[in-house]
């Protein structure tokens, strides 16, 4: 009896694990992963303008930030953000931030609120919308915030989440800085892939 | 108190004459009671404990025999808490299964530990019936990440096995439907 117990929960678990896996990653597709080519896009800017990734490309590297207004973790990034901007435009590594979410979904991710929140944090990059959503799912954005960080060629070199904790005095692990550092020498990144936690994309509905 | 063992030796599913099971009842009314009248508070459990990874995986150790539920939330994440009143159901919407409900909050992940989290988390699980135990994880997003395979995105749900296996996973709002299906093709839990 024991025996088959145990046979019959492994088997399931074998059938179950491959039904599952559909159903794993809900609207996000697979995330962009080191060493393939970024996806281009043009977007509208907070400051009424279009942005394209080629224009924004720093010349040793860019950092590609889905980040929003409401999200309380996307908010205790967004100094260390600005701040990491701020250091590494002289070192040829330009930021950007996409806005992925549906304002339906989470209201004050709108795009008159996205004005208001880049004049009150005076942001160094552009904040952009994508109101189709289409860049979040070609890049397999999966929450905010989700940083995707490209090299002059526009190859991305890490992705995943900024540092190990959203409280400052509990970082150890800086993975972006670590990541900025190397490409802005020109050198291979440490660790190229972590998990980013956050607020999961704000999906359109039935989309 | 005596109350928690005699409740979990009436679950474990050894089979109990009626008239047992009544004498079971009936002592744990009567042990209740006073509790219950006296104190003021009406919840003979407690919602919230604060803990890190090895507490979590303690919590769900000691609910092996029974399939396990264990909901990653927090009071900052709108979805999650829009779940809420469906998973305050699945114990006893799914009775049959024996299953029970963990909740592990995020919600230290952003602010320090207070009584004013606490009365927040604990006002959002009264105010969606969810009378299941919740722990408040008190360790880094990244231990919790590494522990338990996380993708990223919350809600997030893991369902176990009686045995304790990870059965499923559900990364966004989870289906009672598909739980109940779930549940069903599970292999009857083993009376000990």
């Amino acid at each position: 009896m024991r025996s088959f117990v145990r046979f019959s929960s492994l088997t399931l678990l074998a059938l179950a694990l491959p039904l599952a896996a559909p159903f794993a990653g809900e609207a996000t597709g697979p995330q962009l992963e080191p060493g393939k080519k970024a996806p281009s896009f043009t977007l509208k800017g907070t400051d009424g303008k279009t942005h394209s990734l080629v224009e924004i490309m720093g010349k040793k590297g860019t950092a590609v930030v889905f980040t929003c207004n409401h999200c309380p973790f996307a908010r205790a990034y967004e100094d260390r953000l600005i701040e990491l901007a701020n250091s590494y435009a002289s070192k040829g590594i330009n930021f950007v931030a996409i806005n992925p979410n549906d304002p339906k979904v989470a209201p004050d991710d709108g795009f008159d609120q996205m004005v208001d929140r880049a004049k009150e944090k005076s942001l160094p990059y552009p904040y952009l919308v994508d109101e189709t959503q289409d860049i979040a799912k070609a890049y397999g954005a999966q929450v905010t915030p989700h940083v995707f960080l490209l090299d002059a060629e526009g190859i991305v070199r890490y992705r995943g989440r900024v540092d190990n904790s959203a409280k400052v005095a509990e970082v150890k692990n800086n993975d972006l800085r670590n990541a900025l550092d190397a490409i802005a020498e020109g050198k291979p990144v440490p660790v190229s892939a972590t998990t980013a936690f956050g607020c999961g994309v704000k999906w359109k509905k039935g989309a | 108190m005596e109350e928690g063992r005699l409740i979990s030796k009436g679950e474990t599913g050894r089979r109990e004459s009626p008239r047992a099971v009544l004498t079971i009842f009936l002592g744990v009314a009567a042990s209740l009671w006073p509790a219950l009248s006296s104190g003021g508070s009406a919840d003979p459990r407690p919602l919230l404990k604060a803990g890190d990874v090895q507490e979590i995986r303690k919590a769900i150790d000691e609910r092996r025999g029974s399939p396990l539920l264990v909901n990653f939330w927090a009071v900052w994440c709108d979805p999650c808490v829009e779940e809420l009143p469906d998973l305050a159901k699945i114990e006893t919407r799914f009775a049959s299964s024996g299953i029970h409900v963990l909740g592990v909050s995020g919600d230290l992940l952003l602010e320090d530990d207070s009584p004013a989290v606490r009365k927040k988390i604990t006002d959002v699980l009264r105010n969606s019936k969810v009378t299941y135990p919740n722990l408040l994880f008190n360790g880094s997003s990244e231990s919790l990440v590494d522990a338990f395979a996380l993708p990223g995105p919350i809600p997030h749900s893991i369902l176990y096995s009686a045995e304790g296996r990870e059965v499923r996973r559900w990364t966004g709002r989870l289906a009672l439907t598909e739980l109940g299906r779930t549940l069903q093709s599970l292999p009857k839990a083993r009376a000990k």
